[in-house]
């Protein structure tokens, strides 16, 4: 089952965050792609200077309590079954 | 100024000072950790093998340093050693676990054992501590705030499109 299908059971939310800020080319990036989520701007640096994002992708996996419970770097070809696995842990 | 001078051999030792000035600067552990990370790396490419581990031990929150230390544990013999920090290393980097070949090592000095990816699952999960918070807008122009998420959990993807 995917994330999609476990966001209910999980009580989970996706977020996307471009670092670069740059409008035109996200809008074009995502346009066609499927994904019923946020992407958001990050037009400050913020990704960079507070979370100290070394390199993307990056994706945080944060509780709810809103602690970042897993920091995961880099392309996986298992992504759903990575991140799955955190989000049953925490 | 280090990562430009580490490219050439010759200037291995100023890029040393430059990451150690940068470790000494450093505001945050993560920064820390990769200055350190650095030089671990410049010291291992000079043959200074016990000087890397030494330093790139006290960068152990950063998945690189695992990864040069899981080689040079590997190099050394110390193969136990070399797993675990290949399996942080791996915890981080989810895509280079073949990269680094673990399945075939850890086979070969855990023979018939079959408890790798719990241990590295358990290597995954930490606490950094609370998402910092901070407003967005997205592609349509809609306001967001992190802390809106409280209460959820919440997977963030951070890229970019180059």
């Amino acid at each position: 089952m995917s994330l999609r299908e476990r966001q209910e059971e999980l009580g989970l939310k996706l977020l996307s965050i471009e670092v670069t800020g740059n409008l035109k080319k996200t809008r074009e990036v995502v346009k066609d792609k499927e994904g019923n989520f946020p992407v958001l701007l990050d037009c400050r640096g913020f990704s960079r200077d507070v979370l100290h994002i070394t390199g993307t992708p990056t994706t945080l996996i944060v509780d709810r309590q809103g602690r970042i419970r897993s920091r995961l770097i880099g392309y996986m070809k298992n992504f759903e079954e990575v991140v799955g696995g955190v989000l049953d842990r925490i | 100024m280090g990562y430009h001078l580490m490219d050439d051999e010759k200037q291995a030792d100023l890029a040393e000072l430059c990451f150690e000035r940068a470790r000494d600067l450093a505001s945050h552990s993560i920064e820390r950790n990769q200055a350190i990370t650095m030089i671990g790396k410049i010291r291992s490419g000079q043959g200074r093998k016990d000087d890397a581990v030494e330093i790139l031990q006290g960068a152990r929150g950063n998945p690189v340093a695992q990864r040069y230390l899981g080689e040079l544990f590997w190099d050394a013999g110390k193969k136990e050693e070399a797993l675990d920090a290949y399996i942080r290393f791996v915890a981080s980097y989810p895509g280079a676990r073949e990269k680094v070949s673990l399945d075939s090592l850890y086979a070969l000095v855990y023979q018939g054992s079959s408890d790798l990816d719990e241990m590295i699952m358990d290597a995954r999960i930490r606490d950094e501590g609370p998402l910092p918070d901070e407003g967005f807008v997205d592609v349509e122009g809609k306001s967001y705030r992190l802390t809106g998420y409280r209460g959820t959990n919440l997977v963030v993807n951070i890229w970019s499109p180059t």
